[in-house]
């Protein structure tokens, strides 16, 4: 099977059970949500009845701002220019996983992103569980109770790659930047493509670890395995043996999510919400890229997941052809 | 065209005229140097012709020795520098070896006709601190002649030294195959009426220098390309050597700058009503993106300046390009500025031309109009400001917000927020509030808390306060002080008072108030409005005069009269004027002018249509106001505003919530 047939076969699997990711959504927008009321609270107080409305209905007033950001504290600080900008916005967030800043925002960003890594580990148990399930008939309380199922050792999982993670952003990736600097000399004009190529291979190593741990679910919940550390470690072996199936799947999606990333920055960077009706289709956008994007990571998951399938397949049946032989 | 002929004649012999004659020549200099590539040594003579411009007999004489504050870690200059987190590494204990600079007097005579012949007088050196006593700071000498000078007598002095340039230092130095040599010789000393003024090289501080001549002959390396203060007279080549003249009347100082990497661009400056300048633009071939820039901005400075103060005198203007990660830019010497830009600067906020328009200004503010920058920087620093601000709104409108994203090193990707302008003006303010109330505008340079606060003071108030005066007192006004004051004092030493006095003569009633407390105090303007009511007309109600009760009538539906009560407040301890404009549901408006003497007003209106919003400086005079958000207030709330940045807020969280899943 190649790549392609596994994404097909993938995305139709999401597609075919596109609750699940509704579920994640609403919990996604639930938890969004507990935060943003606040932050709505502080603009009303500080917008409502100033006259720096009347801009900022419109577009986003820098000078506004510079008042407004020189006292503000923490969520507070999060209100930026870059909100105007439908590409700044989402690069913002991708400038984190790049550099590792993940404290950036401020602590309260910080943990409810933490939360969201073992709200999502909780929920990944379900999905994978789900698409691994030869009838994958989805109901609510099937999804729940393989979710609930999995967790400990999803949850083991995703403690795991946070810590290979965090020695990864503390070792190599200084590292490799470090390296950068000294290619790139004193000059700044020559800097461009050392560090272009430093970020493609920060890229590469942090995908690469991302991969590993999704073959490790994909192999926990497939071959019913009782050891994390030993799912991790047969996934290393599986993805370096298919390094360029693993890896031309996974760059493959990546590319998909770049371009839909880039499709919404520009639909939400060109649009501007000036009036109410405007507003609601944004807002609408919004959310449907919101979907999409957690439709895209589900089919991460179940392309992988075919690949997976597939591959065990051939090998199972290359040993019967040569055992017959 | 007779009249353009006349007018050019005119303007060309003015200046001609001026700069002969205007121009007092206090301290005149003539070098002959050689560059030592290898060992980042100058080393040379120079002949100092000076002349006792004082009513003052003296027998010292007070000289900079700039370069050795980088001589070592405890010269005042490092030791202010490095108290700074911003400074680094700079000159810290791994610089490399041959990286620290000094500069070294190896003769020193001095000669006065018929007093005494020339005589050394290096036995009398001593080094000298003036202004802290630091025992370690090298940057002022001293010495004694055989007898005193008298007020308006000559000497010469004929000194050989020699000059090492540190390693990327600040506005003097080397960078791989590039020299760069600001105050690098051995430099007199200003003396006025009180004595020298002579001051420590400090970490804030620039510089200070009498007008006078100055012919340098440079001796470098071939393959050099060397760009430096006045014209060049001549060259000759010699052994795989290029020995260059240049020669400019009526500067106080003159730099230089060497290196084979350099890459030439010359431009003439033409405008119908000024005179001809050419620009000789040396660039490194890896900032080629900014050139464009570069060129735009000093032309766009020569013109607008030389239309709105003085025009610029000298026929030449070199504008030296230095690499990015030296401390060698953006600095100004007369006809000579270094430019530096981030090799990934936002474009929407067009650094190269702000830099090169602000550099540029410093050929009228400081390089013409030379005050000391030692004890009074804001007079050319805050005019500098102010004047770059007025040319980039002329040239380029408002400007883009933008950031710039994984900066390391050199490396950062820059982006620019098209959809959110910023006016250039802003940039002052942002830079200037943080710091508002830590120190006065009006001390000395080294005086300051830290040196963001002293460009805080110095730079950005200074150019708000500028903007303040001129909606104050009108554009037309402004223009008016600041062309009498660059015109009274080109080749003159002018200080605050003289800024003071201009202003006086041409506003309409003194602005000592105004000045005494944006110079001499740390109070900020922060005018606000604090509350609106707006309340239906009831009749009377309760006891009438024979003590009859008056039942109160319910409030009618569609209330025909209101009373409205509006307070606004002076938030901040700077007291000026300001505008207060009240605006009606009807689209009545009313204006009024608070003295805001008071910590509060309060303003009350009966009428027809309730207060619809209230505006506290309506057209923005205040430019020292450190908070606008507050100046104008509406009766009535309406969230949409808050509504759209919080949804957008929202998925931006959103989207980070998604990405956080990554790592599950």
């Amino acid at each position: 099977m190649n790549i392609f047939k596994a994404i097909s076969n993938g995305i139709t699997l999401v597609i075919t059970n596109y609750k699940m990711a509704l579920i994640v959504y609403l919990v996604n927008i639930l938890l969004a949500i507990l935060i943003a009321i606040p932050v709505y609270s502080t603009l009303k107080d500080n917008l409502s009845d100033r006259g720096v409305r009347d801009v900022m209905e419109q577009n986003f007033d820098y000078e506004w701002w510079s008042s407004f950001n020189f006292k503000a504290e923490g969520l507070e600080k999060t209100i930026r220019p870059a909100l105007s900008s439908g590409f700044a916005l989402l690069f913002d967030n991708f400038e984190l996983f790049l550099t590792g800043k993940f404290t950036g925002f401020g602590t309260v960003i910080f943990f409810w992103g933490l939360a969201m890594v073992f709200i999502s580990a909780f929920f990944n148990g379900g999905v994978i569980g789900l698409y691994a399930d030869e009838k994958r008939t989805f109901s609510v309380s099937r999804f729940f109770s393989l979710s609930g199922f999995y967790f400990h050792h999803f949850f083991a999982l995703a403690l795991t790659m946070l810590l290979v993670v965090f020695v990864f952003y503390k070792t190599l990736h200084p590292l490799i930047l470090n390296l950068a600097d000294q290619s790139a000399g004193g000059t700044a004009g020559n800097a461009w493509p050392v560090y272009i190529l430093a970020y493609l291979l920060l890229i590469f190593i942090i995908f690469f670890i991302k991969i590993v741990f999704d073959y490790a679910k994909i192999i926990l919940v497939l071959e019913n395995k009782n050891s994390s550390w030993l799912c991790i470690w047969l996934a290393v072996k599986f993805v370096v043996r298919h390094l360029f199936k693993t890896f031309g799947l996974y760059l493959l999606l990546s590319v998909i999510g770049l371009c839909l990333v880039l499709c919404f920055g520009f639909l939400l960077d060109v649009v501007n919400a000036s009036s109410l009706f405007i507003l609601l289709t944004v807002i609408l956008l919004q959310q449907l890229f919101i979907f999409i994007k957690i439709g895209l990571r589900f089919s991460f998951y179940a392309s992988q997941l075919e690949l997976y399938r597939q591959r065990s397949v051939e090998v199972v049946t290359g040993k019967i052809r040569r055992k017959v032989k | 065209m007779i009249k353009r002929v006349l007018l050019i004649l005119i303007v060309f012999t003015t200046v001609t005229l001026a700069q002969e004659t205007a121009c007092e020549k206090i301290a005149s200099y003539r070098m002959n140097v050689e560059l030592d590539v290898a060992a980042k040594t100058i080393t040379g003579t120079q002949e100092l012709q000076w002349r006792n411009n004082s009513p003052l007999a003296v027998k010292e004489i007070f000289f900079h020795a700039y370069l050795n504050a980088f001589k070592n870690n405890r010269s005042t200059f490092l030791q202010q520098a490095g108290a700074e987190p911003a400074w680094g590494n700079f000159f810290g204990p791994d610089w490399p070896q041959d990286g620290w600079g000094y500069l070294e007097i190896d003769a020193l005579e001095a000669t006065q006709v018929n007093k005494f012949n020339k005589t050394s007088i290096l036995p009398t050196f001593k080094y000298v601190q003036p202004d802290d006593q630091n025992p370690h700071d090298q940057t002022v000498f001293r010495v004694e002649l055989p007898t005193p000078v008298n007020p308006g007598e000559a000497l010469v002095f004929n000194i050989h030294f020699t000059a090492k340039l540190p390693f990327k230092g600040i506005r003097a130095g080397f960078v791989d195959d590039l020299f760069f040599a600001g105050q690098w010789f051995p430099k007199i000393g200003v003396l006025q009426e009180n004595g020298w003024n002579c001051h420590q090289y400090h970490r804030n501080s620039e510089f200070f220098a009498d007008f006078g001549d100055y012919d340098v002959s440079i001796t470098v390396p071939e393959n050099y390309i060397i760009g430096a203060t006045g014209i060049l007279q001549d060259s000759t080549i010699s052994d795989g050597k290029i020995t260059r003249r240049f020669v400019q009347s009526c500067v106080h100082d003159f730099a230089w700058t060497a290196s084979p990497d350099f890459k030439v661009i010359t431009r003439t400056f033409k405008h119908a009503n000024l005179p001809e300048v050419k620009i000789r633009l040396l660039y490194l071939p890896e900032n080629e993106q900014n050139v464009s820039g570069y060129l735009e901005g000093t032309e766009a400075a020569l013109q607008h300046f030389g239309t709105w103060y003085t025009p610029y005198p000298y026929p030449q203007l070199t504008v030296v390009d230095v690499p990015g990660d030296s401390r060698l830019g953006s600095m100004e010497y007369p006809t000579l500025f270094t430019v530096k830009i981030d090799y990934n600067s936002i474009p929407g906020l067009r650094a190269p031309a702000w830099t090169a328009i602000h550099e540029c200004g410093h050929q009228f503010w400081y390089g013409l109009v030379a005050n000391n920058e030692f004890e009074e920087a804001w007079l050319d620093e805050a005019l500098v400001v102010y004047s770059t601000i007025r040319c980039m709104n002329a040239v380029y409108g408002d400007l883009q917000s933008g950031k710039t994203y994984l900066e390391h090193g050199n490396f950062s990707v820059p982006f620019t927020l098209r959809k959110v302008k910023m006016n250039t003006a802003f940039r002052a303010m942002e830079s200037y509030r943080p710091w508002a109330q830590w120190d006065v505008m009006d001390n000395d340079s080294w005086a300051f808390l830290n040196n963001k606060s002293y460009r805080a003071q110095q730079y950005y108030k200074g150019a708000l306060m500028l903007f303040t005066l001129e909606n104050i007192l009108g554009e037309e006004v402004m223009s008016r002080i600041m062309s009498s004051f660059a015109n009274r004092f080109t080749f003159k030493h002018p200080t605050t008072a003289d800024f003071i006095n201009t202003v006086n003569e041409f506003a309409s009633q003194p602005m000592n108030r105004f000045f005494e407390q944006a110079l001499h105090s740390t109070a900020v303007v922060d005018y606000a409005v604090k509350s609106i009511t707006s309340e239906p007309e009831t009749g009377l109600y309760g006891l009438d005069e024979q003590g009859n009760y008056i039942a109160p009538v319910e409030k009618e539906k569609n209330p025909q009269r209101f009373n409205s009560k509006v307070i606004v407040e002076r938030a901040g301890d700077y007291v000026i004027p300001v505008d207060v404009q009240i605006n009606f549901a009807n689209g009545e408006t009313s204006k009024e002018v608070w003295d805001g003497e008071g910590k509060w007003k309060k303003y009350t209106f009966s009428g027809k249509a309730a207060v619809l919003s209230v505006i506290i400086d309506p057209e923005r005079k205040l430019a020292l106001d450190v908070n606008y958000t507050n100046n104008t207030l509406y009766a009535e709330a309406k969230p949409f505003a808050a509504r759209r940045w919080a949804t957008t807020w929202l998925f931006w969280l959103q989207h980070l919530l998604e990405l956080a899943a990554f790592f599950a």
